[in-house]
């Protein structure tokens, strides 16, 4: 294994590499902060490019483009509250806040330091355990793997607002239908396509998340424009930044949360299907239920916890995604299946023979995702003030530009007209459901795991011979649904458990009052 | 009597749910199929009643309270942007990218409420010609140029 590192930190330091990655995390950074362009379209426009390259240079260039483009998502998220990608939605839960109120130096400061951190911690980790870690994921069998996408969708009532946990269920329920469009993987057949060849490969992933966030975003503020005072007062304070500095009392706030999302998002990341953007979810999920007293109430109101959490988690999430897809040939999310589709154009077949085969390639890819993290934050924190000149564009220019921007960003992957209108319509639909205070992302969530969940499910009861036994028969299967039964009724059961709770207390004092 | 919004967002969710529920049963199935333990048509149908229940629930638990209120809505300048969305959607493939990305963002500078014509129309060609640029010449993308370029070219 030594041997084989040392080949990749060469291959690694190598002039031309080192300036792919450079090229490739500006060029990321640059493409992820364009709402609509997330990393896998910038990975995708990438592809053609690194034809003419070597395999290593090819693939680190692409790395870079990856870790950049994250990057540049969060950037977008926090300024504008649009998410280049769906592993960045939660950043702006936080970000966003934070930014209008004229701390937004401040979020993309922590964003860039929790990406620095997650990313580092998990290239380390890939480094000492990525075989070891690839033998624990071969364990994984359907049922597991069903168990882990319920509970990735149960993390919905976590970061939903009060009375919100059954609209966040529902929303997460047309996630999962929208997600059944389409040809049926297992047996071809198609389901809900009405007879349009535009509907038998069913909805992209990106246009939904354009449609109901960038676009639906854009709109909502024609459709509710504030206080042109508070507007302007706004819009000022957001392009001033504010201080790049964190004090120590913050940094030692985010400590915490970015080391223990770094471990759960490598964690979440190394498992093939559930990527970044559960990562992200459940970072934010789980710093949320361990927040007590104010720091719980600022979550989605501009919390440093929130907004380092889900920024770590999706940095070690995307290291550790890497995992599957460079042992075992399994893609871990929608951007490693771009890449593995240019590993394979590179005649290289990624899987276990990888390792033996290509030493070089296998651990320069890793190394070079280190470096990456390092020139994210040496070079594009200075950079933020210049980002940022983004949103001294006037109101009147920036709108049409974003809308402009989303609606390409969808248009330029599938180059169908058809797919702008479907857009249209759903962005429509979602205009609705936020005017009825329904949230968006648990559908995202839901249409992200729908096929996979779907896939393991019916392998699960196919094993079982139609038996439902297996939710409790293997223990990590039980293990995992108990923690998504508790996640998702928790919240439910707590307003009974708190009347319960100030009865006893009611009956206590009545007590101490009749011995006085 | 008033509707609330979760009344209403329940109702929403109750229709789609037994319109999804009803055209489950259209998903053809191999003979045989209905045997199995799991077939393309077990998901759709278990979501179709888990909507129908959530829905119920939603609808019986909702409060009387109406919060959001439709009258304090801009909605012209919202619709207008989305029709002309649609439209570009519309005439990109007939028009080409250039041509109908300039008139896209020229009406839509004109919606956000710019009045200076000249001056929308220069920022709407120089941005397109610069996206269009990094998009043809840094990133490589053929753009088709569009029916229109056809004719007057043969």
């Amino acid at each position: 294994m030594l041997d084989g590192i040392l080949a990749g930190l060469s291959t690694a330091v190598m002039p031309m590499n080192l300036m792919m990655v450079i090229v490739g995390c500006l060029v990321g950074t640059f493409i992820g902060m364009l709402p609509g362009l997330g990393p896998i379209t910038a990975i995708a426009l990438m592809i053609p490019l690194t034809y003419s390259l070597e395999p290593s240079s090819g693939l680190i260039l692409m790395a870079g483009v990856y870790y950049g483009a994250i990057f540049g998502a969060s950037s977008s998220s926090i300024l504008i509250n649009a998410p280049g990608c769906s592993a960045t939605v939660v950043t702006a839960f936080d970000g966003n806040p934070l930014a209008k109120k004229g701390q937004a130096g401040k979020a993309l400061a922590v964003a860039a330091y929790a990406s620095f951190t997650g990313g580092t911690l998990g290239a380390i980790m890939l480094l000492i355990a990525a075989p070891a870690l690839a033998s624990v994921s071969l364990s994984f069998q359907s049922a597991d793997y069903f168990a882990l996408m319920v509970l990735g969708l149960s993390a919905v009532a976590a970061f939903s607002g009060k009375g919100q946990v059954l609209k966040a269920v529902m929303m997460t329920i047309v996630g999962l239908m929208l997600a059944t469009v389409g040809t049926d993987r297992s047996e071809g057949v198609e389901r809900f396509t009405f007879g349009q060849l535009d509907l038998i490969d069913g909805f992209s992933f990106l246009l939904l998340a354009m449609a109901t966030f960038a676009l639906a975003e854009t709109l909502m503020s024609v459709l509710k424009p504030e206080n042109p005072n508070n507007s302007a007062t706004e819009q000022k304070m957001m392009s001033e930044l504010g201080s790049l500095k964190l004090t120590k009392q913050e940094v030692k706030t985010v400590a915490a949360p970015t080391l223990r999302s770094s471990f759960l998002g490598f964690f979440v990341g190394v498992l093939p299907g559930a990527g970044a953007t559960i990562a992200s979810f459940l970072a934010y999920g789980v710093e949320r239920n361990l927040a007590k007293g104010d720091a719980k109430k600022q979550f989605g109101e501009g919390s440093l916890k929130g907004l380092a959490a889900p920024e770590s988690a999706n940095n070690a999430a995307s290291t550790g995604s890497f995992v599957p897809l460079l042992t075992l040939g399994i893609p871990g999310s929608g951007t490693t299946a771009v890449l593995l589709g240019a590993l394979i154009a590179y005649g290289i077949q990624p899987g276990p023979r990888m390792y033996i085969e290509h030493p070089d390639l296998f651990w320069s890819i890793i190394i070079s995702m280190y470096f990456g993290n390092v020139i994210l934050l040496i070079l594009n924190l200075p950079l933020i003030p210049y980002l940022a000149k983004l949103l001294s564009i006037p109101r009147p220019y920036l709108v049409p530009m974003i809308l402009l921007f989303s609606i390409t960003g969808v248009y330029l992957v599938s180059f169908n007209s058809m797919d702008i209108m479907i857009m249209v319509a759903i962005c429509m639909a979602a205009l609705g459901l936020r005017l009825l205070n329904f949230p968006m992302a648990p559908m995202l969530l839901g249409f992200i795991l729908g096929g996979m969940l779907e896939d393991n499910l019916r392998r699960a009861l196919l094993i079982g011979d139609g038996e439902l036994s297996f939710l409790w028969e293997r223990p990590l299967t039980l293990t995992f649904i108990s923690i998504a039964a508790m996640v998702l009724f928790s919240p439910l059961l707590r307003p009974l458990w708190e009347r319960s709770k100030a009865r006893a207390e009611y009956e206590k004092a009545k007590q101490k009052a009749a011995a006085k | 009597m008033q509707i609330s919004n979760q009344r209403i967002g329940g109702l929403i969710f109750l229709l789609l749910s037994l319109f999804y529920g009803y055209f489950s049963y259209d998903i053809p199935l191999f003979p045989g199929a209905e045997y199995e333990p799991f077939t393309p048509r077990t998901l759709p149908q278990f979501l179709a009643l888990c909507g129908i229940a959530c829905s119920i629930i939603l609808m019986l638990t909702g409060g009387s309270d109406f919060r959001t209120s439709v009258k304090h809505l801009v909605w012209r300048p919202a619709a207008k942007l989305l029709v002309a969305m649609f439209a570009y959607g519309l005439l990109v493939n007939w028009m080409g990218f250039v041509l109908a990305t300039i008139i896209f963002l020229v009406v839509s500078f004109r919606i956000m409420g710019e009045t200076q014509h000249k001056k929308a129309l220069v920022v709407a060609i120089l941005f397109t010609v610069a996206f269009w640029a990094l998009l043809t010449h840094v990133l490589d993308i053929y753009l088709e140029p569009g029916q229109l370029w056809h004719w007057f070219n043969g």
